[in-house]
C-alpha cells in the first residue's frame, strides 16, 4: 500500500523531536489567537514569518499550519463563551454554543467541539492523505457558473439559521449582500459606496463587523439590563459532555464532517459554507427544529466539526495546486518561497517529506489540540464566573487591538464601533446577525462570479443551466427552497396561536 | 398609530430595511447600470437595493395587518452605549499618536464607567494588568507593529518605547 | 559602460563597508511599509530582504503591510510620514501611473518619491498544459479566428495585467476579452480547469505552476534562465518590455543624503549572493535603478505606459 508508506513516511517526519516540538508550539498559540477575539492567524502569521527563518522549512510550515488550524479551534472557545466569533467560521457556533453556555453547560459545549473537532480532523486527514490529488482536479470542474450557482444555494441555506421570522432573516441577508458590495467592483475597477473614504475601497472587512455587531452589540446589551442579571449562569452542570451528550452529537459531528471536508477543497467561502451548511442540515433533519438557536447540542456539533475538517482540506487545493484558497493559505504560499520551496503541483514528487510530514502533522496537531484543550475547559469556565464588570473592558481591549492588527487600519475600529451601534439596534428590532454575515461573505463573491461567468459566456445566461455542475446545483436550491417555505408558512399560523396563549 | 402598528419589532425593522434598501439603490443608480448579459457596477446593487426596499415595505405592512400585539422595542439605554463605543473610538483615533499604553488604560478605565457598579480602584488595578499582558502577547510576543507609546515628546528618548 | 556599472557597484560596496563608522544612519529599527496584503509578491520580496538588511546595517527592518486600495491607501499617506528615512514604503510601477491616471486616488504620480526600484516581474502569457495553443503563433491564429471568445484571465481591472492584455491585443490585431479576477492567486483555479484560455500574469505564476502550464512568451528583454525556451516579445516582433516593478519610496520631507541611504542599503541587499539566489528561484528579476537613476527610468516607464493606457481609454 503506497498510502501506508507515505503515510508512514509522513508520521517520521512529523513525530521527529522537534517537529513536534514546533507543531506543539503552532497549535498553542493557534489556540491563544484563535481565543483572543479580533487577532487573526493572517497578521499572526506574517509577523511571525520572519522568526520561522531559522527554522527547517519542514519545521516551520508544520508550526504556520498549526497556528491556522489551532485558531480555528481556538476561535469556537470565545464564540461559546462570550458570543464574539474569533474567526468567521464560529458565526455559526455562536448560536447554539453561547446559549448552551447561559445555560451552564458551557462545558459540554466546548467538549463536544473539541472531540467533534478532532473526529473532523482525523478524518479530514485521512481525506488529504488519500485522495488529495483526484479531490484537487474536482475542485478545478467548478467555473464561475459553478460557483454562483453555489453561493445561490449557501444563501438560501443561510436563511435557515435565523430561527425567528423568515422575511427577516431573507431582508438581513439582502442587507448583508450590499454592505458586501462596498468598495471597489473587481469588474469595472469602480468604487461603490465609500463616500470618497480611500479606507472603505476595498470595502469593509468581516473582522469590524462581526466584533461589531456581535461582541459589542451583545456587550451593549449585557450592561443595559444591569449587572443584576447573571449574564451567564456560574452554576455549571457537567463540566464535560456525557454519554448521552456524545451519543446526541454522533450524527452530526459524522454529516458535518462529511459536508466541511467537501466545501474545504472549494476556493473561496470553505470553512463558513461548510460551517453553516452542517448546521442547516442538522436544523432540517431535527426531530424538532425548535431547539436550535435555544442551545441545541447537534447546533454545536454539526458547524464545529465542519469547520474544523474545512480547515483541514483547505490544504489540498494548496499542496496539489499551489491554489490559495484564503488569505491564509496565501500566506503560506509565500511562506515557502520564502523559505525556498516553490509551491505548486510538484511538491507532492519533489518534497515528499514535506507533503506527507504537513499531512501527518495536520493530526498530530488535532491530537495535540484536544490534549490541550480538554483540560482547559475547566479553566475557561471558570473565567466565565469572573464578574462580567471585569470581564467586559478585557474584551473589548483585545477586541480594539484585534480589529486595529487585522489591516493596521485605524478606520477598521471606527467601522467596528459604528456596527456595534447597528448590531444593538438589530436586537432592539428582532433582527438577527447571523444571516447577515453570510450575505456579506458570500455577496461579493456572488456577484463576482455571476458577472464573470456571463462575461465568459458573452452574455448567454444558459450557462448556468447547460453546466452540468451549475445546473445541479440549482435544482438542490429549488428544493432547498420549497422545503424551507412549506413549513415556515404552516409554522407562522402556529406560531401566532402560541404567541397569544 | 400606536394602535394602527400591531408589531412594533417588525415595523420598525421594515422601516429600517426600507430606508437602507432604497439609500443602497439611489447611490446604486449613480453608477452605470448597464444590462443584465453585460451588467455594470451599478447593476447588482440597486437590484439589490430595491429588493430590500420591496422586503421592507412587505414587513412593515404585515407588522401593521398583524391580528396579534407583538413586542414592543425596548427603549434605548444612550448612556451604555455612549460609554462602551466612545473609547473605542477614541482608541481608533488615537493609537498611532499615543501609543498602546495610555490608549488601552483609557479603554478599559472609561467602558467600566458603563457598569452600574463601577469602583474606580479595581478597575484601574484591571487596566494596568491588561495593558501590561497586552503589550507582552501582541507587542513582545507576537511582534504585531502596534505603537506601545506617544509618537512624541520624551517617549521616543526611552529605549523600550522603540519597537 | 563596464567601467560605469563597476563605479557603482564600486560605490556600493564602499559605501556598505564604510556603514559602521558612519553610524548616523541607520542606528534604530527601519520600517518598510508594505501596501498589498501580507503574502503577495510584493510582501515576499520584502521579508527576504529583511534578513540581508539585518546582516548589512545591523538594525532591524520592521516590514509593516498596509494594503488598501490596490496600493493607493499607503501611498496617499507616504509624504505624511516622518520623513527621517526610518519610514520606507514599497513602490509598484505600473501602479504608481495607473491609478492617478484612472482618478480616485488621492496621491499624484509625481507626490512619490521613489529612491531604488530593485526586482521585477515580467509580464507573460500562460496557458494550461491541455490548452490548443501550443506557441505564441497559434494563439495569435486562434485570437484572429475566434476574437472576443479567447479570453484571458488576469489580476484587476485598470491594472498593470490589464495594461498588459490592451498591448496584446494591440500586437496581435484581434480582440480578445479580458476577465479581470480579484488577485493571482483567484485566477489559477479558472486557468487551470479551463475556463479561461490564458492568463495574462506574470513569470512567476508560471513557475509556481510548472508541469501544469505553458508560457507562450515574456517581456523581458532576454530570455528568463527559468524559461530557456519561452521566446520574449521582442523576438517575436514586439517592442515590449515590462512587467510589475518593485521599488521604495522615501516621504517627500527625506533629506537627499537619507535618500541615497536608503538607495545604497537596498542596492547592497541586492548583492548578496544568498538573498539573488532565493528571489532567482521564485520567479523574481533583479534591477539596480539606483537613486541617481530614477529619473531618467520614471521617465522612459511613464512613457510607455501612458501610450498604453491611452489604447485602454483611461487617458487622453
Amino acid at each position: 500500500m503506497e498510502l501506508l508508506s507515505n503515510l508512514q513516511l509522513g508520521f517520521g517526519v512529523a513525530l521527529a523531536g522537534t517537529n513536534i516540538l514546533y507543531c506543539f508550539i503552532g497549535v498553542l498559540l493557534g489556540t491563544l489567537i484563535g481565543v483572543l477575539p479580533g487577532i487573526g492567524p493572517v497578521a499572526t502569521i506574517a509577523m511571525l514569518l520572519p522568526a520561522t527563518f531559522v527554522l527547517p522549512p519542514v519545521s516551520a510550515l508544520i508550526m504556520l499550519a498549526g497556528i491556522y488550524y489551532g485558531a480555528s479551534y481556538g476561535g469556537s472557545t470565545t464564540a461559546i463563551l462570550v458570543n464574539l466569533p474569533g474567526e468567521v467560521s464560529s458565526v455559526v457556533t455562536c448560536l447554539d454554543g453561547h446559549q448552551m453556555a447561559k445555560q451552564g453547560h458551557a462545558g459540554k459545549a466546548l467538549g463536544v467541539a473539541a472531540l467533534g473537532s478532532f473526529f473532523a480532523g482525523t478524518v479530514a486527514t485521512l481525506l488529504v492523505a488519500a485522495f488529495a490529488p483526484p479531490l484537487a482536479e474536482l475542485a478545478l470542474k467548478f467555473g464561475p457558473a459553478d460557483y454562483f450557482s453555489l453561493m445561490v444555494l449557501g444563501l438560501l441555506a443561510a436563511v435557515v439559521l435565523a430561527h425567528g421570522s423568515l422575511i427577516k432573516a431573507v431582508a438581513m441577508i439582502i442587507l448583508g449582500l450590499l454592505v458586501g458590495l462596498i468598495g471597489t467592483d473587481v469588474n469595472s475597477g469602480v468604487a461603490r459606496y465609500n463616500f470618497g473614504l480611500p479606507e472603505l475601497i476595498d470595502g469593509v472587512g468581516i473582522g469590524p463587523i462581526a466584533m461589531g455587531v456581535f461582541g459589542f452589540g451583545e456587550i451593549i446589551r449585557n450592561l443595559e439590563h444591569g449587572q443584576k442579571r447573571e449574564v451567564v449562569s456560574s452554576r455549571v452542570t457537567g463540566l464535560l459532555p456525557n454519554w448521552e451528550d456524545i451519543k446526541q452529537s454522533t450524527w452530526p459531528t459524522i454529516r458535518g464532517t462529511l459536508l466541511g471536508s467537501f466545501l474545504g477543497i472549494l476556493p473561496g467561502g470553505g470553512p463558513i459554507l461548510g460551517s453553516f451548511s452542517a448546521y442547516t442540515l442538522e436544523k432540517k433533519l431535527a426531530k424538532d427544529p425548535s431547539r436550535f438557536g435555544k442551545g441545541a447540542i447537534e447546533g454545536v456539533a454539526a458547524p464545529e466539526s465542519a469547520n474544523n475538517a474545512a480547515a483541514q482540506t483547505s490544504f489540498i487545493p494548496l499542496l496539489t495546486l499551489g491554489i490559495p484558497s484564503n488569505p491564509v493559505m496565501a500566506l503560506m504560499i509565500g511562506a515557502m518561497i520564502i523559505h525556498g520551496i516553490q509551491p505548486g503541483p510538484q511538491i507532492m514528487t519533489a518534497k515528499p517529506d514535506l507533503f506527507w510530514g504537513m499531512i501527518a502533522s495536520m493530526w498530530v496537531g488535532n491530537f495535540l489540540l484536544v490534549v490541550l484543550n480538554l483540560p482547559l475547559i475547566g479553566m475557561w469556565v471558570k473565567l466565565l464566573s469572573l464578574e462580567y464588570r471585569f470581564l467586559y473592558p478585557a474584551i473589548l481591549l483585545f477586541c480594539c487591538i484585534g480589529v486595529y492588527s487585522i489591516n493596521n487600519a485605524w478606520m477598521d475600529v471606527l467601522l467596528a464601533a459604528g456596527f456595534g451601534f447597528i448590531g444593538y439596534l438589530f436586537g432592539k428590532l428582532d433582527c438577527e446577525a447571523a444571516p447577515l454575515l453570510l450575505g456579506f461573505v458570500l455577496g461579493p463573491m456572488m456577484e463576482e462570479n455571476l458577472r464573470r461567468a456571463l462575461l465568459l459566456s458573452r452574455g448567454d445566461p444558459a450557462v448556468f443551466v447547460t453546466r452540468p455542475i451549475s445546473a445541479t446545483l440549482l435544482v438542490i436550491s429549488v428544493i432547498l427552497l420549497v422545503i424551507v417555505l412549506l413549513p415556515a408558512i404552516r409554522q407562522k399560523r402556529e406560531e401566532a396561536f402560541v404567541e397569544e396563549g | 398609530m400606536k394602535h394602527l402598528i400591531k408589531n412594533p419589532r417588525d415595523f420598525w425593522a421594515g422601516v429600517m430595511f426600507f430606508t437602507l434598501g432604497a439609500l443602497f439603490a439611489g447611490v446604486g443608480f449613480t453608477y452605470k447600470i448597464g444590462t443584465a448579459a453585460r451588467m455594470g457596477p451599478g447593476y447588482f446593487p440597486l437590484v439589490l437595493g430595491l429588493m430590500l426596499a420591496a422586503f421592507g415595505l412587505a414587513i412593515s405592512l404585515l407588522a401593521m395587518r398583524e391580528k396579534n400585539a407583538g413586542p414592543v422595542v425596548e427603549k434605548f439605554h444612550w448612556n451604555v452605549t455612549f460609554w462602551v463605543l466612545f473609547p473605542i473610538i477614541i482608541f481608533g483615533v488615537g493609537l498611532k499618536i499615543m501609543g498602546m499604553i495610555f490608549m488601552g488604560l483609557m479603554v478599559v478605565i472609561v467602558s467600566s464607567i458603563a457598569s452600574e457598579q463601577f469602583k474606580l480602584r479595581p478597575v484601574i488595578l484591571l487596566a494596568i494588568g491588561l495593558v501590561i499582558f497586552c503589550s507582552i502577547i501582541f507587542v513582545g510576543g507576537l511582534k504585531l507593529p502596534i505603537p506601545l507609546c506617544p509618537a512624541f515628546g520624551v517617549f521616543e528618548q526611552l529605549a523600550a518605547c522603540r519597537v | 559602460m563596464q567601467r560605469r556599472e563597476f563605479l557603482v557597484a564600486g560605490g556600493a560596496l564602499a559605501a556598505s563597508l564604510s556603514l559602521p563608522a558612519r553610524a548616523a544612519y541607520p542606528d534604530r529599527p527601519v520600517r518598510l511599509y508594505i501596501p498589498f496584503p501580507p503574502g503577495g509578491e510584493s510582501d515576499i520580496g520584502a521579508r527576504l530582504q529583511q534578513g540581508v538588511f539585518k546582516k548589512i546595517t545591523g538594525q532591524d527592518m520592521v516590514v509593516e503591510s498596509k494594503p488598501g486600495a490596490g496600493g493607493a491607501l499607503a501611498w496617499s499617506q507616504l509624504n505624511s510620514m516622518p520623513g527621517d528615512g526610518y519610514s520606507v514604503m514599497g513602490t509598484n510601477l505600473p501602479h504608481l501611473v495607473l491609478q492617478p491616471l484612472e482618478g480616485n486616488v488621492q496621491y499624484k504620480t509625481d507626490d512619490i518619491v521613489n529612491v531604488h526600484f530593485y526586482q521585477y516581474t515580467p509580464d507573460a502569457i500562460i496557458v494550461r498544459n491541455e490548452s490548443p495553443f501550443k506557441t505564441y503563433q497559434d494563439l495569435v491564429k486562434g485570437a484572429k479566428e475566434q476574437q472576443d471568445r479567447i479570453t484571458f484571465a488576469g489580476s484587476g481591472t485598470n491594472s498593470a495585467n490589464h495594461l498588459a492584455h490592451t498591448r496584446l491585443n494591440k500586437l496581435m490585431g484581434a480582440k480578445t476579452t479580458y476577465v479581470p479576477f480579484k488577485g493571482t492567486g483567484d485566477l489559477v483555479a479558472s486557468l487551470l480547469g479551463g475556463h479561461v484560455s490564458a492568463a495574462m500574469s506574470y513569470n512567476t505564476l508560471a513557475l509556481a505552476q510548472k508541469g501544469k502550464v505553458r508560457v507562450l512568451a515574456v517581456a523581458s528583454e532576454k530570455r528568463l534562465a527559468l524559461f530557456p525556451d519561452v521566446p520574449t516579445f521582442k523576438e517575436l516582433g514586439g517592442d515590449w518590455v515590462d512587467g510589475a516593478y518593485r521599488g521604495c519610496g522615501v516621504p517627500k520631507s527625506t533629506p537627499e543624503d537619507i535618500r541615497k541611504r536608503v538607495s545604497d542599503v537596498f542596492s547592497s541587499i541586492n548583492k548578496d549572493p544568498d538573498f539573488r539566489q532565493k528571489m532567482a528561484e521564485g520567479g523574481f528579476e533583479l534591477i539596480d535603478v539606483t537613486y541617481d537613476k530614477i529619473p531618467a527610468f520614471l521617465a522612459e516607464r511613464k512613457q510607455a505606459y501612458i501610450e498604453a493606457a491611452k489604447l485602454m481609454g483611461l487617458a487622453k
